[in-house]
């Protein structure tokens, strides 16, 4: 819910300043903290990332329409391309923006490449806390944007606009994909760490068992006890398992006697 | 009557009649192994994976209360290096032999693990101790403790160290680990792809090749029963010593075998691992419960053989090596990826399924990665370590006072030193501590209480029902219950229970989570069909009309025990295109295997072909016909 009234408070604000915005440029983010041109120099990089030049001839009508003025100055700034807010905009400046971003990576790859590594080299601990999945996400939206805006522009040669706009798609579930590996290797690292931990608690009894002296009989007896409680512990399992069961058969024969 | 003390007087005065009498024998043992690899080699892994572990040590660590007798039994029974007189088989003697081996793997067999440890990737070498069981369905055997085995490894090595359970023929210098002297046990497999010509089968002690052999073509033959009749558990392997124990006569006639080092890589056989009594280094043994820092038995042997293992890691091809483990692995948590990955599917749904199960293999990789390395703490470096240190330092300098003795008195001092090794157990084992032997050794008593020791822990693991876990076969009952157990113990620390199964839980539900659906149809019951067979046989992967079409793996046996695998490309049913095959006749010891083009379900094209006892030859084929020799250059291996 928060995040859908930030969504509605930040399309308000955004909304009048999309057709108004500065072109694409280094210069024009220098004024941005580190941490910002940082975001949006990756942010296009996501965006852009995986394709290559022909994939500027799926937008060619567009180029076309700009050079005959037939279309609306892209002129669209990072800051306002690079949310996801650009889906709900003008389909045509959508893409007279997406045409300057992608000739813009193309153009300065390597240039934006060493800006972000020396951003990262100067600024080593605000860019170590740079949430790369939260730019993923972003990134996938916007690519998913201009995908579902490209489906519906004419083109010059069908056949391959639907080839290249597949390869195009397939790159962003490979996005999507890193995405979750990345959420996925954090949590099982978190697991994996958390166990070798307990593991380690679990060891040190090991070795103590070197260390005591072994009573056999308190050992047997405490074997005893603890299969009696392992058989308590089932029983009670089974009596919530019994429990659980009965509400679920419960609701089943509600659901049929609502039929009709 | 007799007492026990006075049996042991008495054996030690017919031990030393029998010295005195200057039997021939030798206890020098040799000075360096028979594994000459170079110990600074660095392994270099190519593999596309970083799931699997390269190397797996299994060794028996414990043994359950009813498989004492049928195991101490087997050991008199099964000796390696003579036979034992009936009258003498059921000694208590004989038992606190076999009792030392166990408890001396246990110890020697962390050498080898730090030396591999030391030189290759972190969590990438594991520990499998295992427990040696009896039942009347399956009389002796072994079982893992932990689930390092359920771990795809491009090797896994079976050690053990072994002593001849007569003492009154160990002047007749039979193998024997006491003191100095150490006769290490040694199996080399991997899984049957990675050398199909001997099932897996890499290297073996002398003793046990026909054991090792026997065991690798059963693992071989009952992993590809369980694809063919899809859903069967996998085998599990018990260790090759425990196995060789088990059966009588075994000969190994008629395999294909080499010598140790011989033309590896190029002579589809088994290396020969000659029994070797070897002498470790005595100024490092003088003072050993007090410095380890040079560990005695890696100077003496684990350095050749880690560098053997490790010449043989860089030989070896790591993706065909673990494909199948790795299967296996997945098949556990996601049969239908398993299937897909049989077929060697291409596409991103596969591709990002698969990355996010390896992700989790490797962290149950670094899970018993880390139990390993608190397995070697515990037995190494911990209280056991010391009590074994001090009880070979005990022996050691017993040994040598005997051997001084023996040359002030002219004597063979191999004699005089190995009839005290025997004197020394024969003591232990009847409790007697005044006998001439013992007047200045309580090394045998150390034993004795490690022995209880370990069989106290057996006592725990009773009520464990031989869970997965090692602590919960060591320390406590049941895993949800290892808190209450520890306080039980009058532990102050409280122990979380995050064991192997919950952390194995937890992991699985975070998968099962994550996972999307797999895009492509992989079946796993088609038909597949090869022109030396009548039958059909059972094809996973891509299909066409109810037949093996596309990428994917065709399984193939008939009743009298011939049989055929095939992992690549296939139309209707039949191999054609890339693959490779591995083909078993009944009468033949052996498989043979084809790599390269196929057609109609024969070679066809050029084909890499590997043999057993014969170097691997690049042949063209036309048809399955064998028409000449081939350029390697032409030959298009298959991508495992």
């Amino acid at each position: 819910m928060r995040s859908l009234l930030k969504f509605t408070l930040t399309l308000l604000l955004l909304m009048p300043a999309l057709p108004a915005g500065a072109a694409f440029s280094l210069e024009s983010i220098e004024d941005r903290t580190p941490g910002e041109q940082y975001r949006q120099l990756s942010l296009l990089m996501l965006v852009t990332g995986g394709t290559d030049p022909a994939m500027l001839e799926l937008l060619q009508p567009v180029i076309d329409a700009g050079d005959a003025g037939g279309s609306p100055a892209a002129g669209l700034s990072f800051d306002e391309l690079v949310t996801p807010l650009v889906r709900i905009v003008d389909r045509e400046i959508l893409l007279a923006g997406a045409v300057e971003m992608f000739r813009f990576a193309y153009d300065n790859g390597a240039a934006i490449q060493d800006r972000l590594t020396e951003i990262a080299r100067r600024n080593p601990i605000l860019i170590s806390m740079v949430d790369v999945n939260a730019l993923a996400a972003d990134a996938i939206i916007i690519r998913e944007a201009i995908a579902d805006s490209v489906e519906y522009t004419p083109s010059a040669n069908e056949a391959r606009a639907a080839e290249r706009l597949a390869a195009f798609r397939n790159q962003t579930v490979y996005l999507r994909n890193m995405m979750e590996y990345n959420e996925f290797q954090e949590e099982l690292t978190r697991i994996t760490n958390q166990a070798i931990i307990d593991l380690g608690g679990r060891l040190d009894a090991y070795q103590r068992m070197f260390d005591e002296q072994i009573d056999e009989d308190l050992i047997q007896r405490r074997i005893d006890s603890a299969q009696i409680m392992n058989a308590q512990a089932e029983e009670r399992f089974e009596g919530e398992a019994m429990l659980r069961n009965a509400e679920l058969m419960m609701m089943l024969i509600l659901m049929e006697s609502q039929v009709h | 009557m007799l007492t026990p003390e006075k049996i042991v007087i008495g054996l030690v005065l017919v031990l030393l009649a029998l010295f005195t009498a200057g039997c021939a024998g030798t206890a020098s043992g040799t000075k360096s192994s028979a594994f000459s690899g170079d110990g600074g080699v660095s392994v270099t892994d190519f593999s596309l994976t970083k799931a699997d572990a390269l190397v797996v040590i299994r060794y028996p660590a414990i043994i359950h209360a009813d498989a004492e007798e049928p195991y101490f039994h087997a050991f008199s029974i099964n000796a390696i290096g003579g036979e034992v007189p009936p009258v003498n088989r059921t000694k208590k003697v004989t038992q606190r032999i076999a009792q030392s081996v166990i408890a001396k793997s246990n110890y020697y067999v962390m050498s080898l693990y730090r030396e591999l440890q030391r030189d290759l990737p972190e969590d990438t070498v594991l520990l499998s101790p295992h427990i040696v069981l009896w039942d009347r369905e399956r009389g002796l055997y072994s079982r893992p403790i932990l689930a390092t085995e359920q771990i795809p490894s491009v090797l896994t090595i079976d050690f053990s160290v072994y002593s001849f359970p007569d003492p009154t023929e160990l002047m007749e210098s039979p193998p024997v680990t006491f003191g100095d002297l150490v006769t290490p046990l040694f199996v080399l497999h991997g899984n049957r792809w990675t050398q199909p010509a001997t099932h897996g089968l890499f290297l073996a002690s002398e003793p046990m090749l026909q054991a090792a052999w026997d065991q690798s073509k059963t693992s071989a033959d009952r992993n590809r029963s369980s694809r063919l009749k899809y859903g069967a558990p996998p085998w599990q392997r018990e260790l090759d010593f425990i196995h060789f124990l088990t059966g009588r006569d075994r000969d190994s006639e008629g395999l294909p075998l080499k010598g140790l080092d011989e033309a590896r890589g190029e002579l589809m056989a088994v290396e020969v691992y000659p029994v070797e009594k070897i002498r470790m280094p005595g100024p490092l043994l003088q003072d050993l419960a007090s410095d380890y820092s040079r560990d005695p038995f890696v100077e003496a042997f684990v350095r050749g053989a880690a560098g053997s293992i490790k010449l043989m890691l860089n030989r070896i091809d790591h993706d065909r090596a673990t494909f199948f483990a790795r299967q296996q692995a997945l098949a556990r948590f996601d049969p239908e990826l398993a299937v897909a990955f049989l077929a060697r599917a291409e596409g991103e749904s596969v591709r990002a399924r698969l990355q996010l199960a390896e992700a989790l293999i490797e962290a149950e990789r670094r899970f018993i990665g880390v139990q390993s390395v608190g397995l070697f703490e515990g037995a190494y470096q911990g209280d056991y370590g010391n009590k074994m240190r001090e009880m070979i330092q005990g022996e050691y300098r017993l040994l040598e006072e005997r051997r001084d003795l023996a040359r002030k008195q002219n004597m063979t001092t191999a004699v005089a030193a190995l009839a005290l090794a025997g004197s020394v157990y024969a003591a232990s084992a009847s409790g007697a501590v005044s006998g001439v032997a013992m007047q200045t050794f309580g090394g045998a008593l150390m034993l004795g209480s490690l022995w209880a020791m370990s069989s106290t822990m057996e006592m725990r693991a009773e009520s464990a029902e031989m869970s997965e876990n090692f602590l919960a076969l060591i320390a406590p009952a049941l895993e949800r219950q290892i808190s209450v157990q520890m306080e039980w113990l009058e532990s102050k620390e409280r122990i979380s229970a995050l064991g192997f199964a919950e952390f194995r839980n937890k992991t699985l539900t975070l998968y099962q989570a994550r996972i999307r659906s797999l895009k492509g149809v992989f079946e796993d019951d088609c038909e597949f069909e090869h022109p030396g067979f009548t039958v059909t046989g059972r094809w996973y992967g891509s299909c066409r009309g109810g037949r093996g079409h596309g990428r994917g793996y065709g399984v193939i046996e008939d009743a009298a025990g011939n049989s055929a695998e095939y992992l690549g490309e296939a139309e209707y049913g039949l191999a054609s295109g890339t693959g490779a095959l591995i083909l078993k006749r009944r009468e033949r010891l052996g498989a043979s295997y084809f790599e390269g083009g196929f057609a109609a379900g024969r070679p066809h094209g050029v084909v890499r072909v590997e043999e057993p006892g014969e170097r691997p030859r690049v042949r063209e084929f036309l048809g399955g016909k064998d028409v000449g020799s081939a350029s390697e250059n032409k030959l298009e291996p298959l991508v495992f």
